[in-house]
């Protein structure tokens, strides 16, 4: 077979040769294989005709398609078989279903936000910290509270009723002569005021009494009862000091929800300052606590209990 | 006719307007070739997602070329990734031929689907967009000769289908 097919080198044709010569019936076998033709059918011949009317057809369909696909038809004439044609072409185009529409146009929306310039939220930061420094300057930081470390605690109270020690202090100023003390935040920085004796009428004897047999309310300082004796020469009497911690109105909310703050001061832990707020506010309801999270630079050293007012009463010796 | 859009770069009301404009277009598009609702919604969300991403570097004037260009890209992604769905390149199957047809148009859509898919996205853009073969060409990665080419077998296709189809039903 590969002699038939022309692929075997001199030598080998040489062999092959001799071979045939000693093997006469296998060299008559390999000339009646090599005499072998394939006929194809006149049938299924393509004459030079239908090649041409097949190129035709083609060029045709080209030219119609091309006609179709163009929007300038503008001077062509066509033939009866040739708009046939193009009838059954344009036949294949497609029309879209305008029924067919995205179920969600507006999630595909973007709404104008306000866009922040870069410097502006920088200074905005900046602005911030500055004023967190200014709110907690260093001498206000409670340097053996923060040696504490984890007991870095904000609370916040809203106190109901906590109208309650002010107006008994409003009406125990009617009846003896009130020494006031404001404390602002640091219960070192008192001031006294003392109002004139002439100022105020008399006591009543059995409200007097009322009054004595209170016990003294502990206040923030150093949790050292404000229990000061007033001069000698100054007449026994019932004092009244409502003590005014500074307070917060931009988080005052309800008119019955007083939020209260106080600074932790040395000495002091969280909840020994959360029981001085517990006393001072016996009488009133302890609406919400919140603990912010550890190391806040914000609170850092500070206890924050809110503004509150109430009442202490002492009695001169 | 084409909607009138001017020229420049797209800011949020012009890509608002984009989405008037040709999010049903889009989306009818990618329908068509994935046949699944879900499936194309998702396609068009992601392909004005990432022209959101790029809008202000887009002209305007090209942002509708730009999202079908990059639906279609996304729809051959997803295709890719997805297993279950047979790629682009194979050829779809002889289809079920159903008892009777409504109109020509329900033949037509039959016979789209034996097309080679790039074939039936030159006929979808051509006919259903009135794109240009060098606008196709720009969607699908193909220069305008080969848009034509892939065109012509196209049309020819559907043609013959449905001059078979019409001999069948008599």
């Amino acid at each position: 077979m590969d002699h038939l097919d022309g692929i075997l080198n001199s030598l080998e044709t040489e062999s092959l040769q001799s071979f045939l010569v000693l093997n006469p019936d296998l060299s008559a076998e390999l000339e009646s294989m090599s005499s072998f033709q394939l006929h194809v059918p006149d049938s299924i011949a393509l004459s030079a005709d239908m090649k041409a009317s097949m190129k035709k057809e083609e060029l045709e369909d080209e030219f119609i398609i091309g006609m179709m696909e163009s929007d300038n038809r503008a001077g062509i004439s066509l033939s009866s078989e040739d708009l046939l044609l193009l009838y059954e072409y344009e036949k294949t185009r497609l029309k879209a279903d305008s029924k067919i529409l995205f179920p969600d146009h507006e999630s595909l929306k973007k709404n104008d936000g306000i866009v922040i310039p870069l410097w502006v939220k920088v200074t905005a930061a900046a602005a911030s910290l500055f004023f967190a420094f200014l709110l907690i300057s260093p001498e206000d930081v409670d340097r053996s509270y923060q040696a504490r470390g984890p007991e870095i605690i904000k609370w916040n109270y809203a106190i109901e009723n906590i109208q309650k020690p002010i107006q008994l202090a409003s009406e125990e100023q009617s009846l003896a002569p009130v020494q006031t003390i404001e404390i602002h935040e640091r219960p070192l920085l008192v001031q006294e005021k003392v109002i004139p004796k002439k100022e105020s009428p008399p006591l009543a004897k059995k409200e007097k009494d009322t009054l004595q047999n209170k016990a003294p309310i502990p206040v923030i300082e150093e949790e050292k009862i404000l229990t000061q004796e007033l001069p000698e020469e100054t007449p026994k009497q019932v004092i009244e000091e409502p003590l005014f911690v500074q307070e917060n109105p931009s988080v005052k909310s309800h008119p019955h929800h007083v939020p209260v703050s106080s600074s932790l001061k040395e000495g002091k832990t969280a909840s020994s300052a959360l029981d001085i707020l517990k006393k001072v506010t016996a009488n009133s309801e302890i609406l919400a606590i919140q603990q912010v999270n550890e190391g806040d630079p914000y609170i850092e050293g500070f206890l924050f209990l809110g503004s509150f007012s109430l009442s202490v009463k002492r009695k001169r010796k | 006719m084409r909607p009138h859009i001017e020229s420049g770069p797209v800011d949020t009301k012009s890509y608002n307007q984009c989405v008037d404009l040709y999010s049903d277009r889009v989306y009818r598009y990618i329908l068509k070739n994935l046949k699944d609702a879900d499936g194309a919604k998702d396609v068009v969300q992601d392909a004005y997602a990432r022209l959101w991403e790029v809008h202000d570097t887009i002209d305007l004037e090209k942002s509708k070329s730009w999202l079908f260009t990059t639906a279609y890209r996304v729809m051959i992604d997803g295709i890719r990734k997805n297993s279950k769905q047979s790629p682009l390149t194979e050829k779809h199957a002889e289809p079920i031929h159903s008892t009777g047809y409504s109109d020509l148009q329900e033949i037509l859509n039959e016979a789209l689907d034996l097309l080679v898919p790039i074939q039936k996205q030159v006929v979808l853009l051509r006919d259903y967009e009135g794109y240009s073969y060098e606008e196709i060409g720009e969607i699908t990665a193909l220069n305008p000769s080969q848009v034509k080419v892939y065109l012509f077998r196209a049309r020819k296709k559907l043609k013959d289908y449905l001059v078979s189809m019409e001999n069948i039903i008599g």
